[in-house]
């Protein structure tokens, strides 16, 4: 079961008022507008006008709000239970403008609905694939989701976008006011102050825009031509299908699935103060969400969707991760397709503030998959999965050049860093697991200094493994106090074999020597006890033995002795 | 193991790093007896920078307290980390010791 960590203002499972959940929403959805650019590129690509561009930003409302409630459905097989809204990212940008351009928009919906149901198919597999997705790969997919937000972040803070192509004096002031009310409201705030402090900036943010000229007549003027009520266009273009793309766009399905993946994660993570490792029945369910609304995204008339990070970051900024925000976020988009005044506001929000928002909500991004990675011991082969990952994901934002004339089928591997990074995170995780043993022994012999020995023996056992630290700890002092008392005791004079299993869930040590077995006493000896009663400290010994694991039992045979420790992973 | 001793006011504090058990106990006592011998009471043990501790070293350290208050003095602890504070309470021993975070608390506390 799990448990809510203290800051968290609502946990997954709470439900904020129907005003906050409201607000929250529309908090949400101001942070997913920054996508509605995709489907404007798509159509600038392939030549089409600015009221197609219109329709398909409204079918992107309808289809990632039908996606959001999806992805946070808690009961059967689809949806993770998580606030994890969906949007139509970057994953499918480049597949869409191959499809766009050799086929039109049919094309891009058919190809959108196949690769949905490649990644609901890949949802299935996804439960046995566990050793793929150690801590160390999961953690460097949630750290390189936030860095792949990057560069897109900066430019907006900057002011560049479609007009301006260089960096703007006026806009960086606009966006530096917006990220410093946002950071006030959300480091001094309290409660309300808080939970709104995106809201709350981006308002200070719109303010600041009006006052520096950047909101102008001909802005407002988009949103008094747009109708009030508008059925949105549903499947007005068709689909269609062609062998060549599929390869693109089944890349482009993994990339979204392994995104889901390490967003789901994150979920995980900030609802569970105990969180130890991936739920792949969990992350599948989010994953299989996922391929639906792509399926739905297709049938619509929509351009593919994955899940937004930065949503994420923004509930973990503001300490509201209720799943009924999901419902409300939902909701509202499918609204505002059919209202296209309200859905315009969100389509002129000045650059800077967009580019503000989401550095904010990066920020949180980032730090969660860096604590992913150190919630586990790390050895030289971690470090070349993490290190050379990261490097080659980098290398795509810092060397776009280098990839520019990739196979066009594989392509969306080098279009992101998150792709590239997961790629290579989950093969060099696969090849390093070679040589790795899951059962290992040490023999100590008698004059020996034992406790350096197991602390080395353990320590090196547990970066290999990827073993949580405090397990490995409380396994070494087990195995230290042990031998010790044995000794100390004279229980045996010969030599102690130790033999260590691990696997994902379990590290469990048997010792076994010649002599006499050691007790290990339920009860504590007390203070006057260990003082007093020569028997006492061995009494102890054996309490703490037994205290230090989770199970322990003790087996004596024709002068052989053996104790078993069993650790909880 | 290493162990460094300061003075301030009548209190000795001890810092102790690495690891306390069976084989290095002899060698803390070795530090600390002589001062009890010498008069010192009031000991503060600094044990931030300490790895791991035995059952054995617990023992040892309950005797090292007693010594200390049978001649009116005590022995508190300083900045323990949480995995010997795990040790500590399993073996009972958060209720025979103060514990501070605070060095100057610590040192008012005698």
């Amino acid at each position: 079961m799990p448990r809510k960590p203290s800051n968290l203002l609502y946990g997954v499972d709470e439900s904020p008022g129907w005003i906050a959940l409201v607000l929250m929403g529309f908090q949400h959805i101001s942070l997913m507008a920054i996508a509605f650019i995709f489907p404007v590129i798509i159509i600038e690509a392939i030549g089409g006008n600015l009221e197609e561009a219109e329709g398909l930003i409204r079918m992107a409302m309808l289809a990632t709000g039908v996606g959001t409630i999806l992805q946070a459905v808690n009961r059967g097989p689809v949806g993770s239970g998580y606030l994890c809204p969906l949007l139509n990212g970057p994953a499918f940008l480049s597949a869409s403008l191959m499809a766009g351009k050799m086929g039109g928009l049919s094309l891009i919906f058919g190809m959108t609905a196949v690769a949905g149901c490649f990644e609901a198919f890949f949802s299935r597999l996804l439960s046995r694939m566990r050793a793929v997705f150690p801590a160390e790969v999961t953690g460097t997919i949630v750290t390189m989701v936030g860095i792949e937000v990057v560069p897109l972040a900066i430019r907006k803070f900057l002011g560049i976008d479609r007009m301006h192509t260089v960096p703007d004096g006026t806009a960086i002031l606009v966006a530096v006011i917006t990220l410093g009310a946002m950071a006030c409201f959300n480091v001094w705030g309290r409660g309300k102050l808080r939970l709104y402090s995106v809201l709350l900036g981006m308002i200070v943010g719109y303010a600041a825009s009006a006052a520096a000229g950047l909101l102008s007549c001909e802005t407002f003027q988009v949103m008094m031509d747009a109708p009030f009520f508008a059925l949105p266009a549903v499947g007005h273009y068709g689909l269609s299908f062609e062998w060549v793309l599929l390869a693109p766009f089944l890349v482009a399905a993994l990339s979204s699935a392994l995104k889901t993946m390490g967003d789901v994660t994150t979920c995980q993570k900030i609802n569970d103060v105990q969180w130890k490792r991936p739920d792949m029945v969990n992350i599948s369910g989010g994953v299989l969400a996922c391929g639906i609304s792509n399926i739905l995204s297709g049938m619509l008339g929509a351009l593919g969707q994955s899940v937004s990070s930065s949503n994420i970051g923004l509930s973990i900024a503001t300490g509201a991760t209720s799943r009924r925000i999901a419902y409300s976020t939902g909701i509202i988009l499918i609204l505002l397709a059919f209202f296209p005044k309200f859905a315009s506001i969100f389509v002129i929000m000045p650059t800077p503030i967009m580019g503000a928002s989401l550095i904010f909500a990066v920020s949180f991004m980032i730090l969660a998959g860096l604590q992913i990675i150190m919630s586990r011991m790390i050895d030289a082969r971690k470090t070349f999965v993490i290190g050379i990952s990261i490097i080659f994901g980098l290398s795509i934002e810092f060397a776009p050049e280098l990839y520019r004339n990739v196979h066009p089928w594989i392509k969306p591997v080098f279009s992101s860093s998150l792709s590239l990074a997961t790629i290579c995170a989950v093969v060099l995780n696969l090849i390093f697991r070679i040589g790795i043993a899951k059962k290992t022994s040490l023999v100590l012999n008698p004059g020996e200094n034992p406790s350096e020995t197991i602390d080395h023996f353990m320590e090196e056992q547990g970066r290999a493994w990827g073993a949580r630290s405090e397990v490995i700890y409380k396994a070494k002092a087990a195995m230290s106090e042990f031998y010790e008392a044995v000794v100390e005791n004279t229980l045996t004079r010969k030599p102690v074999a130790m033999t260590v299993r691990f696997d994902e869930f379990n590290l469990d040590v048997d010792m076994a020597y010649e002599g006499k077995p050691i007790e290990l006493s339920a009860a504590r000896p007390d203070a006057r006890d260990l003082l007093t009663d020569p028997d006492a400290p061995l009494r102890l010994a054996g309490y703490m033995i037994r205290s230090l694991a989770d199970q322990a039992s003790i087996e004596s045979a024709a002068g052989q002795s053996c104790v078993r420790l069993h650790f909880n992973h | 193991m290493k162990v460094w001793s300061k003075r301030q006011k009548d209190i000795v504090i001890l810092a102790v790093q690495g690891r306390l058990d069976a084989a290095t106990s002899p060698f803390f006592e070795e530090q600390v007896l002589p001062m009890i011998a010498a008069g010192d009471k009031n000991f503060l043990l600094d044990l931030a920078n300490l790895d791991y501790i035995s059952s054995a070293a617990l023992r040892r350290l309950l005797f090292f307290a007693k010594q200390a208050e049978d001649r009116g003095g005590r022995v508190a602890l300083l900045s323990v980390q949480s995995p010997i504070l795990e040790i500590l309470d399993m073996a009972g021993f958060t209720q025979l010791f103060a514990i501070f975070t605070d060095q100057e608390e610590a040192i008012r506390s005698f």
